[in-house]
């Protein structure tokens, strides 16, 4: 259940993804992980099957004032390890369910969201369930207009995502914090939530709370996957490897490597960007005490209070020298666009692992996603506030894209953000040095793409749509059709016609 | 690229030749960060010293751009009431920074000890 977690100033909400097996559940997370920009922490898995659970922690949104945490997990699908994944949904204020939606899987879908419904809608308040139709590019892909209809007799949500290329995840992830905050709402908003820090505040602590559930030692040797009563049905996904004694991690394996980073102000100037109010952002930074955690593909991260943590797989050097020249290059870098780049940014080198590791450390900030999510939102919205803010973010997003990807910096509505003055400010985390050669993408397309994207997140607005699409009408109407305010327009319309 | 110790035992022998020597650093223009940092005076602070000229010289650049002048900077000289500081371009994205106790020393031996060295920095 959400806390308030006073002490941060933040909002703990858990997003939980459940699904049958091979529906793609650990897919989602990844893709949304990355396009969030967090890391995400798999303790276990056996040839491609979740043993615990996938977890990632992204900070975002504002709900009554205060900053929004969500957990994200996915549960693992087997069958034998139920008991892991009713007690991971049991803490969840929202379960986007993911269902494979071909001819031959969905069946199986329909019967397992069946007994989710039964288990959490009857709840007080009620756990709000969204069922996310994965794997629509399938040829065999369930009509929606189908899955609508065997849905007709419960309150359940759904959306449409292609997981392996990540359409659609993160609009499932928006309106899933939407729809948990409706569960706040129910009981009071966050002056009804308990007050107290989360129980579970990280990867570790949620493989600690149910490591003791599930199989025991003799239902599973080391080193294999857990059997599973269901036979794998016919997947596009990757088939699983061959089972070997050495495969895959056992299933009693070490809780998740953590990395403590608290990175020491009096560290010589040398190995930190800026060299002065670097320094002064590091003694803010040192009292946090955040955690980092590891990926599959060896990089690190930590984000909270505020701050993301990053450090890539490729930024460990094995000496001081080798580290410098790459954070000269870095800070070269980010010196070269600091007039584009959100403030209160850090460059810097830290001995780790027997070597030296290249981290960057960014203040966040709120997207124009996450802007427009709270304002579409807010009780006091109105129509007029509503469509010039959409113009505004339109205008802002074209500039951005006709300027941001010829310097590496990628231009999405998650990246983009405005500072106190209305400047726009690149809010994500910088790519490496070497990657500013990227093909520039077409401008209209990408733009017409990320306003589609913005206003499918404006679903549930306390507002009347139509009535924001008639006035972004009024002021489109003498504009040219390559306009930004144009392509809006049309993106809007869409959206109110559906 | 030498080696930051390499670097460090350049700004050594600068030290050994220049009298009156208070601190030296090799800084990259672009970042304004220190390659290198020798000093002999405790409590100077090196690399805010050497982040602010790096901002001096980029402005002066700037200046150049402005008036559209064709040369290049050689070095920059701020003399203080007490100490000389002189800041040597090593090439376009590095510089030299040098501070010395006007008392024990001129600015001839200055440029001596650093012209003499300056090469092994780049």
């Amino acid at each position: 259940m959400a806390v308030l977690d006073k002490e941060r100033g933040v909002i703990v909400l858990r997003v939980a993804y459940d699904g049958p097996p091979f529906s793609g559940k650990t897919t989602t997370v990844r893709a949304l992980a990355e396009g969030l920009g967090v890391e995400v922490v798999t303790p276990g898995e056996a040839n491609g099957r979740t043993l615990f659970f996938d977890y990632a922690d992204y900070i975002g949104g504002i709900f009554e004032g205060r900053r929004i945490r969500c957990q994200i997990v996915s549960v693992p699908g087997q069958t034998v390890l139920r008991e892991r994944r009713l007690a991971l949904l049991d803490s969840a204020d929202v379960i986007v369910f993911v269902a494979d939606m071909r001819e031959s899987a969905a069946e199986k879908s329909f019967a397992l969201l069946e007994e989710v419904r039964e288990d959490f809608l009857g709840r007080s308040p009620p756990v709000g369930i969204i069922l996310q139709a994965n794997k629509r590019d399938a040829a065999t892909s369930l009509p929606l207009a189908s899955i609508r209809a065997r849905l007709s007799d419960g309150p359940v949500a759904i959306t449409q995502t292609v997981a392996t290329t990540g359409e659609g995840v993160r609009e499932t992830f928006v309106f899933a914090i939407r729809v948990a905050l409706d569960r706040v709402r129910a009981i009071g908003g966050t002056r009804g939530l308990t007050e107290q820090a989360p129980a579970i505040d990280d990867a570790s602590d949620l493989l600690e709370s149910i490591a003791g559930l599930g199989p025991g030692e003799a239902d599973h040797s080391p080193g294999q996957p857990v059997a599973d009563a269901r036979s794998p049905e016919p997947s596009d996904e990757p088939t699983p490897p061959a089972l070997g004694p050495s495969e895959g991690p056992a299933l009693d394996a070490e809780p998740p490597k953590v990395l403590p980073f608290r990175p020491d102000p009096a560290m010589p100037g040398g190995l930190l960007w800026p060299p002065v109010e670097g320094r002064a952002l590091l003694h803010e930074v040192h009292q946090l005490g955040l955690v980092a955690t590891p990926t599959e593909r060896g990089s690190w991260s930590a984000s909270g209070e505020g701050w993301r943590f990053h450090s890539r797989h490729d930024a460990l050097f094995d000496t001081l020298d080798a580290g410098r020249r790459a954070l000269i290059e870095w800070a070269r870098s980010h010196s070269a666009l600091l007039d584009e780049l959100s403030p209160d940014r850090v460059l810097l080198l830290s001995e780790s692992e027997g070597g030296h590791r290249l981290w960057q450390l960014v203040r966040q900030r709120l997207s124009v996603a996450e802007e427009l999510s709270a304002l579409s939102g807010a009780p006091d919205v109105t129509p007029l506030a509503l469509s010039d803010r959409l113009c505004d973010v339109a205008e802002r997003l074209d500039r951005c894209l006709r300027r941001w990807p010829d310097a590496g910096l990628p231009c999405t509505r998650w990246t983009v953000s405005l500072d106190l003055h209305g400047r726009t400010l690149f809010a994500g985390l910088m790519p490496p040095p070497g990657q500013t050669t990227r093909r520039t993408p077409e401008v209209r397309s990408a733009l017409i793409r990320e306003l589609q994207a913005l206003v499918l997140m404006l679903g549930d607005a306390r507002v009347d749509l139509e009535v924001v699409a008639a006035l972004i009408r009024q002021r489109a109407s003498s504009l040219s059709t390559d306009a930004p305010i144009r392509l809006l327009e049309e993106a809007l319309g869409e959206v109110v016609a559906a | 690229m030498p080696s930051e110790q390499e670097l460090t035992e350049v700004l050594a022998r600068i030290e050994n030749d220049a009298s009156g020597f208070i601190a030296a650093s090799l800084v990259d223009l672009e970042s304004g960060m220190t390659l290198a940092v020798k000093t002999s005076k405790q409590g100077f602070d090196l690399t805010a010293a050497s982040a602010y000229n790096s901002e001096l010289v980029k402005q002066k650049l700037k200046i150049m751009r402005t008036l559209e002048l064709d040369g290049t900077i050689e070095d920059m000289l701020i003399t203080l009431t007490d100490q000389i500081h002189l800041i040597k371009l090593v090439n376009p994205g590095t510089f030299l920074y040098m501070a010395v106790d006007k008392a024990q020393s001129n600015l001839a031996i200055v440029r001596m000890a650093v012209a003499k060295h300056v090469k092994d920095l780049d």
